[in-house]
């Protein structure tokens, strides 16, 4: 699954149907330890509600279209859930409620 | 199928309906030529129990869903096992009852 | 999805049957700032997208089978919609 920052939103108007109503948001890839940017950002269909700022992570390919508000939609990368924290070798290296307090 | 090293664990309550109850761990992988961890930490679904530290066996994109966990679910990388040894040319490379000791 | 732009048509006559009717756009990805970034690709036009429009690029073949509803298809690229606008880090960029 892939790890990333929200920074951004893009609208179109003339998109594929089944597209339609479906927010889309720019997330930029963050390595997992420093969350620091890494590769190029993605445009991906949120499916949980994400904002600008929030560390998500992702599903890619047939794999982004297993929800119900996902199906047959036409999707490469969706938003599945918003990231509380991460541990790595026992320390916590991320965690949203410090980072937003 | 490819060989990681779990070495932590993803935390997220506002995340997809299907994804409730699978649990996010971290993983990095590991080089088969040394046995050591190599590339940059991922996140993958746990479906076999995984623990820390241990070296396991995962797989990626739809094949990642074709567990009776994660069957019909938006997950694009999964836990598939957990490693005991691996032999490469006749030679043991990797023991884990010799390496927990 | 990659946000990419239009930089030309490609008209084929021979070719694959299943391809007869779609448009075939070059489109090429671009970076948040709208330089060109990435290498361009052939997508089948599934927005109606024209030469100089900034467009959503699709890179799933799953995808392009939905999208051109035809499930025998074979094609990775499709281009889903023409962006009006994206923002990003507080910048909203126009695109038309």
């Amino acid at each position: 699954m892939l790890v990333g920052r929200v920074i951004g939103t893009v609208v179109s108007s003339n998109k594929v149907k089944s597209l339609l109503g479906l927010k889309m948001l720019i997330v930029q890839p963050v390595a997992l330890e420093t969350q620091i940017a890494v590769d190029d950002y993605i445009v991906c269909v949120d499916d949980v509600g994400a904002g600008l700022g929030d560390l998500v992570f992702c599903a890619y390919g047939s794999s982004s279209r297993q929800t119900d508000t996902t199906r047959d939609v036409a999707s490469d990368y969706s938003i599945f859930g918003i990231i509380d924290s991460i541990d790595m070798r026992g320390s916590r290296v991320y965690d949203k409620a410090k980072e937003e307090g | 199928m490819q060989l990681a090293r779990v070495i932590g664990s993803v935390v997220s309550t506002r995340k997809s309906e299907r994804l409730k109850g699978l649990k996010l761990l971290v993983a990095v992988p590991i080089d088969m030529d040394t046995m050591q961890e190599k590339g940059a930490p991922f996140v993958t679904v746990d479906t076999v129990g995984a623990g820390e530290g241990e070296i396991i066996m995962w797989a990626g994109g739809s094949s990642s869903r074709q567990t009776d966990l994660t069957t019909g679910k938006p997950v694009d990388s999964a836990i598939i096992g957990i490693v005991d040894f691996v032999d490469i040319a006749g030679q043991r490379v990797y023991d884990k009852g010799r390496s927990e000791k | 999805m990659k946000i990419g732009r239009v930089t030309g048509t490609v008209v084929s006559t021979i070719k694959y049957a299943d391809y007869r009717g779609y448009k075939l756009l070059k489109v090429r990805p671009i970076a948040l700032n709208g330089v060109f970034a990435g290498e361009e690709v052939v997508a089948l036009d599934a927005a109606g997208a024209g030469i100089g429009d900034t467009v959503l690029i699709n890179n799933d073949g799953g995808s392009a089978q939905l999208v051109m509803n035809d499930k025998q298809l074979i094609a990775c690229v499709t281009v889903c919609g023409v962006v009006d606008h994206y923002t990003y880090n507080g910048i909203t960029i126009h695109t038309h």
